[in-house]
């Protein structure tokens, strides 16, 4: 918890598990989405947040907190390398996380639009699907049996790409 | 389009609850054409999305020669970057075709006809040849300028291949209909080349005027 919160505004943000997360306003204002609302004076003491469990939230919670410390890049100029250092040693840290926590954090950053935080979970997406096989990928990414090509389209497709298999 | 909706609504999985501005925003990270050409593989959501990446980076692996009628593996990968129609920004790397030391740097002018050739050599090599020449004999020296005429030779040789592997490769990719930017280098970071295309501008107007069919009548 950070030491200045003691006078600063708190939000309450509700997890579908009916968890509860008190934090800093100015760290829920790293989602855009959070932001809109309390501009719009829409927004409650409680915000519920009905499509995201409390695992997820946590993890974006921890992510919000530590980019709202963090000096912004366009802020000043000739902000210190170590913070930038820091925040991208903590980015590559925060993102060793399974493929299915990824992929919730990727849909809850979505929906409370968070831009740099889908940014780091598609490079972290990109990154292990570079260098695979369709299967591999297939396999990584969980994708559904229902979306795979027919056989015919799979053959076509792989003699268009043989050079790739290479 | 609906087709694509269809699979989504079908698809419970959590990769397939993603909506497709984010798989999207995944696959323009991939960047490399082999992966991405992979990834056509993988679904019918991945090989409907992966057409609209904007960003590709190529690295040949092997140099291409542009006189053989069967352009082998790196033919079809040139068929394959064709079909991404959206892409707008291309990078291409070439392989060295220089592992040794010979040659710093080249500048090539040519029209449709070549109209000059600069290439700028280390000193180290002629002036290796120099001081030998002057402490050996009359006879030797012929021989070694010999030599030495014959290494310009091939160097020059060198730097019209890539000169025209650039230009044929240019000619094609300049019809990929989104395309804003276009660099050609090879592993030694020479022979770079950097295009902004611009539309109506006489570059792109010169470029897209040629089919390998013309050039191989014109050369």
């Amino acid at each position: 918890m950070s030491t200045s919160s003691s006078s600063s505004k708190k939000i309450v943000l509700k997890s579908a598990d009916n968890e509860t997360f008190e934090i800093d306003e100015i760290v829920a204002l790293e989602s855009q989405a959070i932001k809109n609302m309390i501009e719009d004076e829409c927004a409650d003491n409680v915000i519920p947040l009905g499509n995201i469990d409390s695992k997820t939230l946590s993890k974006i919670i921890e992510y919000c907190k530590k980019h709202a410390e963090s000096p912004k890049k366009d802020d000043n100029a000739d902000i210190d390398e170590k913070a930038v250092e820091d925040l991208k040693s903590f980015d590559a840290e925060f993102a060793k996380v399974d493929m299915p926590l990824i992929q919730d954090i990727l849909m809850a950053a979505n929906f409370l639009n968070i831009d740099n935080l889908i940014g780091l979970m598609c490079r972290t997406i990109a990154d292990r699907i570079k260098g695979k096989t369709p299967e591999e990928i297939r396999k990584i990414l969980n994708i559904n049996k229902n979306d795979l090509l027919s056989p015919e389209q799979e053959a076509k497709a792989r003699e268009e790409n043989s050079w790739a298999f290479d | 389009m609906n087709e694509i909706k269809k699979f989504c609504a079908e698809d419970d999985s959590s990769f397939g609850r993603l909506p497709e501005e984010i798989v999207f925003q995944i696959l323009d990270k991939l960047i490399d054409l082999k992966t991405l050409c992979l990834c056509k593989l993988v679904s019918k959501r991945f090989r409907f999305i992966v057409a609209q990446v904007e960003t590709i980076s190529f690295t040949v692996s092997t140099y291409p020669l542009l006189d053989t009628p069967n352009l082998g593996s790196y033919g079809s990968a040139i068929v394959s970057l064709m079909t991404f129609q959206c892409v707008k920004c291309l990078r291409i790397q070439l392989p060295s075709s220089y592992d040794n030391h010979s040659l710093f740097k080249w500048k090539f002018n040519f029209r449709i006809r070549p109209d000059s050739l600069i290439f700028l050599s280390p000193s180290s090599i002629f002036n290796n040849k120099e001081s030998n020449v002057n402490e050996s004999s009359q006879e030797v020296e012929e021989e070694q300028d010999w030599e030495l005429t014959n290494k310009k030779a091939d160097i020059m040789g060198e730097c019209l291949k890539d000169a025209m592997t650039r230009f044929v490769m240019l000619i094609r990719i300049i019809h990929l209909p989104l395309l804003e930017n276009v660099s050609i280098t090879d592993t030694g970071k020479r022979g770079k080349v950097s295009l902004s295309v611009e539309k109506n501008d006489d570059l792109y107007d010169w470029l897209s005027s040629f089919s390998l069919d013309n050039i191989k009548q014109k050369l």
